[in-house]
């Protein structure tokens, strides 16, 4: 599945490539990166468009509230299967391999379907679960300040979080990710307004 | 101090709470002790403390009413019958939520104690704001306790083991919701 019938022509560049991958190991506070205009615009748009038409139930603990989708390993959506197929495919596989220097599993992604709308947030977690490597994001809203649902990462003293040191702001074909290791604390700010947060999030796994 | 319907059918809620393990009871302290209370805690200083991965809230030290309230033989005598234990330590901790404030399942301590006490001095507080005080027992039931100012809920944890204070969004604003938690460890 070749990587210039979905990705923007910007990160095909071997440059970009290691620039990116200076840029994910120096970043703070733990490893991370955020890559603007990620995918082909004709593309992001038919998988915004797909998203929209999936099924997606409210969640509510108290960590978190929001709603989601099931898997879309089991999407009826061809637009969305042809998307987690372009994920697992040994090319992008590769391309996160080249960045991130992490050993992924092939063929073996969480993905989903993300909601958050007014009052909807994430409390600060580590997402560490056997086998997660990388969590990722795509983001298919755009978000003001105003709005909220900014991705915060958080600074930590001995792997126990102590402030926001960053945060990622939305911005509809924003490709974000990091790497998930006993300090990858991070939330998602409430949602303080009536616009609606959209993104497909998941984890590509250990090899 | 006590509202004079509840001292004359003790029996009843006991029954009540020996068959659901939760009692729930509105309008609890008299006007005259409720408006001393409100007139303290309009004046209270509040301290912001917090732990990440577990809390964020602010503590107050008891008032003087407060503590004059829970020392009495009125409401202890309560409380006991209620939870048919005639000795035990009661541990209380003033605690006031308002935006972004929260509790997490995991702050529950290890060993919770036999018996909660929760007296709920809330005014005019948003339901939108979330806030409620929800109890687990593990199974994905989930007791969402009202949002009632002078209301007391005594809640016998081993029905109840997990308990959070849901967060508190931004229909908040500058509203706080205050509420005093008591232990009661058997002796």
């Amino acid at each position: 599945m070749p990587l210039h019938h979905w990705l923007s022509p910007h990160y095909l560049n071997p440059k970009t490539i290691s620039t990116l991958k200076t840029k994910f190991h120096n970043a703070k506070p733990f490893l991370h990166l955020e890559l603007n205009n990620f995918f082909n615009s004709q593309k992001i748009k038919q998988i915004e468009q797909a998203l929209k038409t999936e099924s997606f139930e409210f969640k509510q603990a108290d960590l978190f509230q929001f709603s989601q989708t099931k898997d879309l390993i089991s999407t009826k959506n061809k637009v969305l299967q042809e998307f987690r197929a372009f994920l697992i495919s040994t090319e992008f596989i590769d391309f996160m391999e080249s960045i991130t220097c992490c050993k992924l599993k092939q063929k073996s992604i969480d993905l989903a379907g993300t909601l958050y709308k007014d009052t909807d947030f994430l409390l600060c977690h580590d997402d560490q679960l056997e086998g997660r490597k990388i969590a990722y994001f795509l983001y298919l809203s755009t978000m003001k300040k105003d709005d909220g649902g900014t991705l915060q990462l958080y600074n930590s003293i001995k792997n126990k979080p102590t402030q926001i040191q960053t945060t990622i702001t939305p911005h509809f074909n924003t490709f974000a990710f990091f790497q998930v290791s006993p300090k990858s604390f991070h939330s998602v700010e409430e949602v303080t307004s009536k616009k609606q947060r959209l993104a497909i999030s998941g984890w590509f796994h250990d090899k | 101090m006590i509202n004079r319907f509840y001292l004359q059918n003790q029996e009843l809620i006991q029954k009540q709470f020996f068959r659901e393990g939760i009692v729930v009871l509105f309008d609890i302290l008299t006007p005259e002790i409720l408006a001393k209370i409100k007139i303290e805690l309009s004046k209270t200083k509040w301290t912001k403390d917090h732990h990440i991965l577990t809390y964020s809230y602010s503590t107050a030290l008891l008032t003087p009413v407060i503590k004059h309230l829970i020392s009495s033989p009125e409401f202890q005598h309560l409380i006991f019958k209620i939870c048919q234990q005639k000795a035990s330590l009661f541990q209380f901790q003033l605690i006031s939520c308002t935006w972004k404030n929260y509790t997490l399942l995991h702050d529950s301590q290890s060993k919770p104690p036999k018996y909660e006490i929760i007296l709920d001095f809330t005014d005019d507080w948003d339901p939108k704001a979330g806030g409620f005080i929800t109890y687990t027992n593990g199974t994905g039931e989930y007791t969402k306790l009202p949002q009632h100012n002078n209301m007391l809920a005594v809640i016998n944890r081993k029905y109840h083991p997990h308990k959070f204070i849901q967060y508190c969004n931004h229909y908040a604003q500058e509203k706080q919701r205050m509420i005093l938690f008591g232990s009661i460890h058997p002796k």
